[in-house]
């Protein structure tokens, strides 16, 4: 017998395939000049390739670079927090330390069933794990690594971040009420919340940075810290950002929304297969879009000294934040969810505002050491 | 706007990129995985149960409150980043009255928790 979600899926592969081939089309007649120069380039000045347009796209700060991020924190997360409890983590795949594990994971979870449950609402189930991925990675466009590795280097990048950055809880709550399931609608539920009242300190602790270095683009900003990192006048703002970028990301001491010894996964729970991979993937990758925002808003972005090239010295700092935000995983207990609203109205705000209320009490003498 | 190698060009460019990543991802895992027989796999999860009844949960939003002043502080707060845009254009004198709508800021807080606290949420 064949159910409704079995139609339902079948019709899916065959207007999504001609959806994503049209789609590839499309993207194939923009960017095909690219692609002509490229190849040009590339059997006449091979290194000139790195500063193309369509380099940083699908390479480095682009598409290649935020799945690998990914893979990497998940293997180093799990043989770090399997350290932390006297574990050894993963230890076969790939020979030394299961260094290939998160392969063998996507592997796995490209050849599992995604199982649409009858009462879910079927089409918005299925797109909205590409919705939060899409939602998840977006924001990364904006975030620069060195003066010349930033796909699009905009006057307003910050409001532009925080702007799309501000879909991700209308996703998740789409997420969690097409699954029709009570455990994902009270996850969804407590992601909103959460959500909610820690965009507000996430974006009253990016002012600071704005006010010192009278700029909306993140270069601008990482480009006028080459005297003193932003850390040093926002201290407050910067430990507000780093606690309120851990409780938009959902992890651990933050992560309510799945708490899986209440809610099974929370608004995962019905998810299978890649499409669940698909949520975890967006997960990750908002992990490193928002550690290289916090990099350039407090740690001086490229800054450093010059027997390292600028890429290099983003690529360390934005390594060591998410070192540390995957270490908080070993680390804390889970807080309930009135104490996160109650922590996040009633500490968080009220700290960033001290922070604003220094900065112009000390305004006179601020001018001198910036820029 | 629009231009070839230009920012916004970009940035749709990564937007579709991404979709057609996405829903790539989904597809293939579909057409590769196998299709387990039975409609039991279909059923809302419940931990097991076969579950009674309803099909949408109705569920008290306690913390709703908290929603709408998250309304008024974003609005607030873009208006911090029109501000903070041009604050060494400013004098002392002139970004005190920011600070005044900074400080006005933290009653309703105070208030909300304080309400919240009474009713016992």
């Amino acid at each position: 017998m064949i159910s409704k979600s079995e139609t339902f899926v079948s019709k899916f592969q065959k207007y999504g395939i001609i959806t994503s081939i049209l789609i590839l089309i499309l993207i194939l007649y923009l960017i095909f000049p690219d692609i002509v120069a490229v190849v040009r380039l590339l059997l006449s000045n091979p290194v000139a390739v790195l500063g193309t347009g369509l380099f940083k796209l699908i390479i480095f700060p682009g598409l290649i670079y935020i799945s690998l991020v990914p893979l990497i924190a998940e293997w180093v997360e799990r043989k770090i927090v399997a350290k932390m409890q006297v574990r050894v983590g993963p230890l076969y795949v790939g020979g030394w330390e299961g260094f290939l594990q998160p392969i063998a994971d996507l592997l796995k979870l490209i050849s599992k069933e995604i199982i649409i449950p009858k009462n879910a609402d079927k089409l918005i189930f299925v797109l909205s794990p590409i919705l939060v991925f899409i939602i998840g990675a977006l924001p990364s466009v904006v975030v620069p690594y060195s003066p010349n590795y930033v796909i699009w280097n905009y006057e307003f990048g910050v409001l532009l971040f925080f702007a799309v950055l501000g879909f991700y809880p209308l996703a998740v709550l789409t997420a969690a009420w097409s699954s029709n399931n009570k455990y994902s609608f009270i996850g969804g539920l407590r992601a909103l919340y959460q959500l909610a009242s820690y965009e507000v300190p996430l974006f009253l602790a990016t002012l600071p940075s704005v006010m010192l270095a009278n700029s909306l683009s993140l270069s601008g900003i990482a480009a006028s810290q080459s005297r003193v990192w932003f850390v040093a006048f926002a201290p407050i703002s910067a430990v507000v950002f780093f606690v309120a970028m851990m409780a938009e990301l959902e992890r651990i001491p933050f992560d309510t929304p799945e708490a899986d010894s209440e809610l099974v996964t929370g608004w995962t729970t019905e998810y299978a297969g890649m499409a669940w991979g698909l949520l975890q993937f967006a997960s990750y990758v908002k992990l490193t879009a928002l550690s290289g925002v916090f990099v350039v808003l407090f740690l001086g972005g490229w800054q450093g000294p010059a027997f390292f090239p600028p890429v290099v010295w983003s690529l360390v700092k934005v390594a060591a934040v998410i070192l540390i935000l995957l270490l908080a995983r070993g680390y804390y207990p889970r807080i309930r969810i009135d104490q996160l609203v109650r922590a996040g109205w009633g500490w968080l705000i009220p700290l960033c505002i001290v922070n604003i209320l220094a900065l112009v009490a000390f305004q006179p003498y601020l001018a001198a050491f910036v820029r | 706007m629009l231009a070839p190698d230009s920012g916004p060009f970009w940035f749709l460019v990564f937007f579709m990129l991404l979709a057609a990543t996405g829903a790539g991802l989904l597809l293939l895992a579909m057409r590769l995985a196998p299709r387990g027989r039975g409609l039991l796999k279909e059923e809302t999860y419940e931990s097991g149960q076969v579950p009674p009844g309803g099909k949408r949960v109705r569920l008290a939003m306690q913390y709703f409150s908290f929603l709408l002043l998250f309304l008024v502080f974003d609005v607030v707060a873009m208006f911090l980043f029109a501000w903070g845009f041009s604050f060494f254009g400013y004098g002392q004198l002139q970004s005190a009255y920011m600070v005044l709508l900074l400080l006005f800021l933290l009653p309703p807080i105070y208030l909300t928790l304080r309400v919240a606290r009474n009713v016992g949420v």
